[in-house]
């Protein structure tokens, strides 16, 4: 082999390992959120999916940063985040003022408990850095920290000592107080919160959870604590207290379902008893549509689900891969019968009747994914979705085999795509199922219209230099959105 | 007595699924039949005491001790109509043998009828049916008084027997795979493999009965080298499948090659169970209830070979409804084999050592080796040793 060919060679290779390191990184912070999964362990997830982060920043730091434009899920932004400020800033000017206005947009759009927890974990590692403070620093200045200092007390007041903040001088006398005694505040969040230490009724005026401490401690039965906090509560407060609420008998508003996304839709009503499914099948539609209007038009469509006993998922994620199998058919479902297009569904083993889809479809059975997928392919569709954890138990690489002979030898030359809602950390990406299939992460229903861009990367249909040019663009966006409501100067 | 295990009638082996050292074969049932079920009964101990002699008010002084986490309780009909299943999930109170024993928890017999109004049921002790059977191999000693044997064995037969067993738990992938296993719509039993040595077969006669009994292999006892294989053996990851692409002519053919090939993997996998399913075994009748019949076997105590104990219930027609085995490790085996290969030459050491092409110091050192020697006195032993 001459040196031209074997440097060519050589060049291609270091293109391809490096495409398929992004891939598994971006398609893995899809589906990780460093939870057990049903095969896996929580410690597994966290050393495995920690290494890859670590890999992919080290190496790609630039396009490591552009990724939290991405669209990848909280736990894997908030890990990113965490990272590039533990790395300290880069030496070219230019990329670091790229990555702080992504980070700080980024941190802008997290959850508060999530960013607080971000900063925690920044404490616990020592890394006090002037960038990190000054980050820490720009996101608490959006913030009301009366109201954090409640709320997120420790939170706050971890950052507070870590970050040397000056706080005003209420707050810091909440945070910090001096004696067991408090003169009263002006603040009337913080006032309200001095006086429902001693007066019952006052708790009601507090954020929930604060609430709730208290209410232990007045002895406040659940019925009456609930009903009487029912209008703090935000709206995922009032989907955790769902079941307690039943539980205790308090007569609060009915859960708004029609607002959920289509995932925790689908979830909510597998916990469901099955007389109540029938109330679902409105509001299911209606979230499949909301989504469905986001995906491009997508010709014939043929789904694989698995709804083997692994999509039961780990008693931290209950039912997590199944309802996003079920709630992915009804999205593609919604999104084919919009244009009109054929549409077929197909399942591991197959549900007792077209009635029983999605709610009455509990995770039993073995992974048989080869079978299902040789029916889906046989109707000659124009893409085939497998939605699947990946651990095929029926004789491995079977569904890769189905696809290969099918190219081969039956003339199908539809796209088998494979979303995977569990990371595995055996192969630090979501578990693949062979050469033929790509495998993309995929956490919620809603990730639909972006893992089906990321198809297009994984496969290799776009190049480095066009997924590059997407996410620069996608963050452009998002910092600019970030600056129109925070009100930002572009610097 | 007929007990047909080859291929195991009524019942398909499935494509493996392996975790770590672990392989599960599941065997599926084509046709159901419900007129057999099985239940679980956990007892709070795990050590657990049996009156095998006497009778409940009168017990006697043979008694059977060991691991024993659960029993199992059989309700069936004899007409062939189906069984409720929750008539054998419904708890019954045991009776003792006394009251004295009553504190200790002393079960009557291996094999026992529970009757309560109309309906009746068995209550069987896995595994222990046909453990207790091997540990009665020539257990009252030798029948001929040869003053080679020692005082003790001649006198009281070889009480105390006692053997060594392995609880699931204890074996490190097990717990995983069971936990992890996905199991088959219709499957009613399963091959259990650890680091590629079969270690036994559990078969019951109904899919429900049989989420109930996956949950409890865990607790159920295994040899004591599957101990050993199951931290030393190389673990084997699944074989992916391969098709041949010239066979298929359309999508039609491509789903039949496909379960060709899986048909054929699962074949090959069961395969690996031949010690016990390719073997004509010695059946022993423990139970009529018709039109089944509880009996108890073992496949021989060849030493150099794969050895099994079980027991079955088997439905006239030749349907094993129930299949619970355990492999012997070698040492056992060789403890089975000695004690009938003696009784065949009617205890005769000289006989016996010819028989096998050896000299007696060859056969003591055998017994020796399989911890028997003390059946001979002290002195015959130090005979022949030098």
């Amino acid at each position: 082999m001459s040196t031209a060919a074997h440097r060519e060679d050589a060049a291609a290779r270091v293109t391809r390992v490096e495409r398929e390191d992004i891939a598994a990184f971006v398609t893995s912070g899809l589906a990780c959120t460093g939870q057990a999964e049903y095969y896996t362990e929580r410690i597994a997830q966290a050393v495995s999916i920690a290494f890859l982060h670590d890999y992919v920043r080290i190496n790609h730091r630039r396009l490591y940063a552009r990724c939290l434009a991405a669209g990848l899920n909280d736990f894997s932004r908030g890990m990113m985040v965490q990272g590039l400020l533990a790395a300290g800033a880069p030496a070219d000017p230019a990329q670091r003022a790229e990555e702080a206005d992504l980070i700080a947009a980024t941190l802008s759009a997290l959850p508060p408990p999530r960013v607080y927890r971000l900063f925690r974990r920044l404490r616990q590692a020592r890394v006090n850095n002037r960038r990190t403070k000054a980050t820490m620093r720009r996101w608490l200045t959006g913030r009301d920290l009366a109201f954090d200092a409640l709320k997120y007390r420790g939170g706050l007041k971890a950052v507070a000592r870590h970050a040397h903040l000056e706080l005003p001088a209420e707050v810091g006398r909440a945070l910090f107080p001096s004696g067991p005694r408090q003169a009263p505040f002006e603040h009337p969040l913080l006032e309200a919160w001095r006086q429902a230490h001693h007066d019952r009724r006052r708790i009601y005026d507090l954020p929930m959870t604060v609430a709730e401490g208290l209410a232990a401690r007045f002895g406040i039965d659940r019925k009456t604590f609930l009903e009487g906090i029912e209008s703090k509560m935000t709206r995922r407060e009032r989907e955790r207290v769902e079941a307690s609420a039943r539980a205790s008998g308090a007569r609060l508003d009915g859960l708004d379902i029609g607002r959920m996304d289509i995932t925790r839709l689908v979830l909510y009503g597998l916990s469901r008893p099955a007389e109540e499914h029938a109330d679902f099948r409105a509001p299911l539609d209606e979230a499949a549509a909301r989504v469905a209007r986001r995906l491009p038009r997508l010709g014939r469509v043929a789904t694989v689900v698995d709804r083997s006993r692994s999509s039961r998922g780990s008693r931290e994620k209950r039912n997590r891969p199944l309802g996003v199998g079920l709630a992915v058919e009804q999205v593609l479902r919604a999104a084919t019968a919009r244009h009109g297009d054929g549409y077929s569904a197909h399942w591991t083993v197959s549900p007792g009747s077209e009635r029983d889809v999605p709610l009455g479809i509990a995770p039993r059975g073995q992974t048989d994914l080869a079978m299902p997928l040789v029916a889906a392919l046989a109707g000659e569709p124009d893409a085939v979705f497998i939605i699947s954890d990946g651990y095929e138990n029926v004789g491995p690489g079977a569904a890769d085999e189905v696809v290969r002979i099918a190219r081969a030898r039956l003339g199908s030359t539809a796209p088998v795509i494979h979303l995977n809602p569990v990371f595995d950390p055996q192969t630090y990406s979501p578990r693949p199922l062979g050469l033929h299939i790509v495998t993309v992460g995929v956490r919620t229903a809603d990730d639909l219209p972006l893992a089906l861009r990321l198809a297009r990367f994984v496969e290799g249909v776009d190049d480095r230099a066009d997924f590059e040019g997407w996410l620069v663009a996608r963050g452009r966006r998002m910092v600019e959105r970030w600056r129109a409501r925070a009100g930002e100067a572009p610097r | 007595m007929n007990l047909d295990l080859t291929g195991l009638k009524g019942l398909q082996p499935q494509v493996a699924q392996v975790w770590g050292r672990v392989r599960l074969v599941p065997l599926v049932r084509a046709q159901v039949r419900g007129d057999l079920r099985i239940g679980l009964r956990r007892y709070a101990d795990q050590f657990g005491v049996v009156d095998v002699g006497g009778r409940p008010d009168a017990p006697s002084a043979t008694v059977y001790g060991g691991y024993i986490p659960h029993g199992m309780v059989v309700g069936w009909s004899t007409d062939g109509a189906e069984v409720a299943g929750d008539t054998v999930l419904e708890p019954y109170e045991e009776r003792h043998p006394s009251r004295a024993l009553r504190a200790c928890g002393v079960k009557h017999r291996m094999i026992k009828r529970e009757r309560r109004g109309a309906r009746s049921r068995l209550r069987l002790l896995p595994l222990h049916v046909a453990m207790e059977a091997y540990l009665g191999v020539h257990f009252g000693g030798p029948d001929f008084a040869w003053d080679v044997y020692s005082e003790r064995v001649l006198r009281h037969g070889l009480t105390p027997r006692v053997e060594w067993i392995t609880p699931g738990y204890v074996l490190p992938d097990l717990h995983s795979a069971l936990r992890l296993f996905e199991i088959h719509e219709g499957q009613c039993g399963v091959l259990i493999f650890v680091g590629g040595h079969f270690a036994g077969a559990t078969v019951v006669s109904h899919p429900a009965d049989y989420r109930r009994m996956h949950r409890a292999l865990i607790d159920d006892f295994y040899g004591k080298m599957l101990a050993w294989a199951s931290w030393y053996a190389p673990a084997a990851d699944p074989a992916p499948v391969r098709l041949d692409a010239a066979r298929v002519g359309d999508w039609n053919t491509l789903g039949v090659e496909l379960r060709a090939a899986r048909d054929a993997w699962a074949k090959v996998e069961a395969g690996f169970a031949d010690s016990l399913l390719g073997r004509p075994a010695n059946v022993e009748r423990a139970y009529r209830m018709k039109p089944f019949e509880l009996v108890r076997f073992d496949t021989g105590y060849t030493p150099g070979e794969v050895n099994h104990i079980g027991e079955a219930i088997v439905r006239d027609d030749g349907t094993v409804e129930y299949l619970k085995t355990y492999r012997l490790s070698p040492d056992q085996a060789a403890r089975g084999f000695l004690l009938k290969h003696l009784a065949a030459h009617c205890w005769q050491l000289e006989e016996a050592a010819a028989a096998r092409k050896q000299s007696v110091a060859q056969l003591i050192g055998a017994l020796e080796r399989a911890e028997l020697a003390w059946m001979l006195k002290g002195h015959i032993r130090d005979k022949y040793r030098t």
